[in-house]
């Protein structure tokens, strides 16, 4: 059983939108319709200020509020773990929508705002195909691109490889792999978003080592070894589904 | 599932064999009435007390007969006549007292007076909507709703009570969204919602007009509302029991369970409600009372359960969804951050909420007010 997952690198993260607008680009979401994002955050008072991107999708959470919350059963989660809106049996009730905690669900209730003239292959045969009218939609993971060996379009669009996606139940997945090798070079361990909502995400991020870097300019024990791992690109993704 | 399904069989079996079996007497009032079935065919009680050299006078036998008394319904004319109620106490009085015949069942009933099982549904009833409110209440949080407060008492208290009701009316009690897109499956879903409410209600009416549960007409209004309701809840059922094995989307690989306990309590709660109307009627008096008790044993443990069943979904899903129509009202009327529109309602007090968390986790230095700087 895979059990897929995407980690998020704040250190690497640069707030480009690559990922934002490489998910549009897929999915080919209509105007305001966004299935990744980036929370730009500004913390604490002028002079003392930090700035913090924040890179967030679905987090296909294992106990999946919005699933839960579903009268229609038209929220599903796969064996792999990547839960799907499904289009023809969404009836729009919007339950799911105050349900998710992190804000991921969208359902327009208005007329989409099309980028594309409907007659458009690309629209009529793709797009159209998998986002529905009035209904609810999420990021899937790209389940289009990861059932067929391919990583999600965020993933590959990131500059810096700041987004690694892969199976935690292998121990030799990319997402391991680098959890792995974090943990040990830099002391980082991820972490979930929200919680104490209780909703065990799947999508896990690492933070910033902003604290580190002073250190790495004056001083050399103990660093090139960190440098060094933190240079490695994460290897391509196998794929798993 | 079917382990339970066993085992309440076999507690209804053994409770039917707890009274005496039925001995042929030709011509005796007593035997040929409904009386046995609690009263036992000897006379030495079943689930009621044992009635052989009653001590009680007859003009207070016959009143006891007509006017119900506790857990026993009040017995009329088409049943017992006039003529026979003599003859009823007189057979009553002369039986034998014979004390090795009093079943175990007796000691059940002597627990079952209408004040201890009323309080066994409130006890229960009270613990299922204490246990639903904190369930919607970890719900309600976790969308967002203290965040959104200040927008709302912005939004006018009047407003947000009228949209919640327009809301709970519309997107709950009507399922207009299922209405919208799925006539049939919304007539399916009625026959279950409806015939729940139909059931609700005439349990409050019979327990307000005829509390003993003496025997109507099948066309008396308070026989054919919950009959009505009750057929309604069981085509219903049935239909989502047929779904359960013919839709591939009854897994959605979380919530099976939990989905189908609610279903096959609720079979068992309309079918034993039918089993008792029928078997009253076909005149099986011995099974009446267990049966009845299985009944009340299934109405307890659907409630009980419903906090955490498919249930929830009768108040979650109408709870968020007005949320969402909240939070599209505060979007809309301008009173939040200045959003022409929010793709996910709520979305910028949640990407408030994630923000926090991520610096909380991130460590000291990372404290201090946090700002969501959007870009147009």
């Amino acid at each position: 059983m895979a059990r897929l997952s995407m980690l998020i690198d704040l250190t690497r993260c640069i707030g480009c939108d690559a990922c934002t607008l490489a998910c549009k680009q897929e999915n080919g979401t209509p105007v305001d319709t966004f299935f990744a994002r980036v929370i730009n955050v500004e913390v604490g008072t002028y002079p003392n200020v930090k700035r913090l991107y924040i890179p967030v999708l679905c987090n296909h959470c294992d106990d999946a509020p919005c699933l839960k919350s579903c009268p229609n059963k038209a929220i599903v989660r796969r064996g792999d773990g990547i839960v799907l809106v499904d289009q023809e049996r969404c009836k729009g009730t919007g339950a799911c929508v105050s349900a998710c905690p992190y804000g991921n669900i969208i359902l327009n209730q208005a007329e989409d705002d099309w980028y594309l003239t409907a007659e458009e292959p690309y629209e009529k045969d793709f797009v159209k195909k998998r986002l529905k009218p009035n209904v609810a939609r999420k990021c899937t993971y790209c389940a289009q691109r990861v059932d067929n060996g391919l990583d999600p379009a965020c993933v590959v669009a990131c500059p810096t490889t700041a987004r690694i996606f892969g199976d935690l139940d292998d121990p030799e997945s990319p997402i391991s792999t680098y959890v792995a090798e974090q943990k040990e070079s830099t002391g980082r361990s991820p972490f979930h978003l929200l919680p104490e909502a209780g909703t065990k995400p799947a999508g896990c991020y690492l933070g910033p080592m902003a604290s580190q870097i002073p250190q790495t300019l004056g001083q050399t024990d103990g660093i090139g070894e960190a440098k060094t791992a933190e240079a490695q690109r994460p290897q391509k993704s196998k794929g798993s589904a | 599932m079917r382990v339970l399904t066993t085992i309440l069989a076999m507690c209804v079996v053994s409770l039917g064999f707890a009274q005496s079996p039925a001995q042929a007497h030709a011509k005796d009032v007593f035997s040929t009435s409904s009386c046995t079935g609690c009263h036992g065919q000897t006379a030495m009680g079943g689930l009621g007390p044992p009635l052989a050299q009653t001590k009680v006078e007859e003009k207070e036998f016959m009143d006891i007969v007509r006017k119900g008394k506790g857990m026993m319904p009040a017995i009329k004319q088409d049943d017992i006549s006039d003529a026979d109620l003599p003859l009823l106490y007189a057979e009553v009085k002369a039986k034998p007292w014979v004390p090795e015949e009093i079943p175990v069942a007796y000691k059940v009933g002597q627990f079952l007076s209408p004040k201890s099982v009323s309080r066994i549904f409130m006890f229960a009833f009270g613990l299922a909507f204490v246990m639903a409110m904190v369930s919607l209440g970890k719900w309600l949080r976790a969308a967002g709703l203290p965040r959104l407060m200040p927008s709302l008492a912005k939004l006018g208290w009047g407003k947000v009570a009228g949209i919640t009701i327009k809301s709970l009316f519309l997107d709950g009690f009507l399922v207009q969204s299922l209405y919208k897109h799925d006539k049939r499956r919304w007539l399916m879903h009625g026959l279950m919602l409806y015939g729940f409410c139909g059931l609700i209600i005439a349990d409050i009416l019979i327990a307000v007009n005829n509390p003993q549960r003496s025997q109507l007409p099948l066309t008396d209004p308070l026989k054919m509302l919950p009959l009505l309701s009750g057929v309604a809840v069981f085509i219903g059922v049935s239909y989502v029991m047929y779904r359960y094995k013919k839709d591939e989307y009854i897994d959605n690989g979380l919530t099976l369970g939990r989905d189908f306990a609610f279903v096959n309590f609720l079979v068992h709660v309309a079918f034993s409600g039918f089993l008792v109307v029928l078997l009253k009627r076909a005149g099986a008096h011995d099974w009446v009372m267990t049966v009845y008790l299985y009944h009340l044993a299934a109405v307890l443990l659907l409630i009980v359960t419903a906090p955490f069943t498919r249930f929830q979904h009768a108040y979650v899903a109408p709870a968020l969804a007005a949320m969402t129509r909240l939070t599209d009202a505060v979007i809309a009327a301008g009173v939040d951050i200045g959003f022409e529109r929010e793709p996910s309602p709520g979305r910028h007090h949640k990407s408030v909420a994630i923000a926090e968390s991520v610096l909380s986790q991130l460590g000291p230095e990372y404290e201090g007010s946090v700002t969501i700087r959007y870009y147009p």
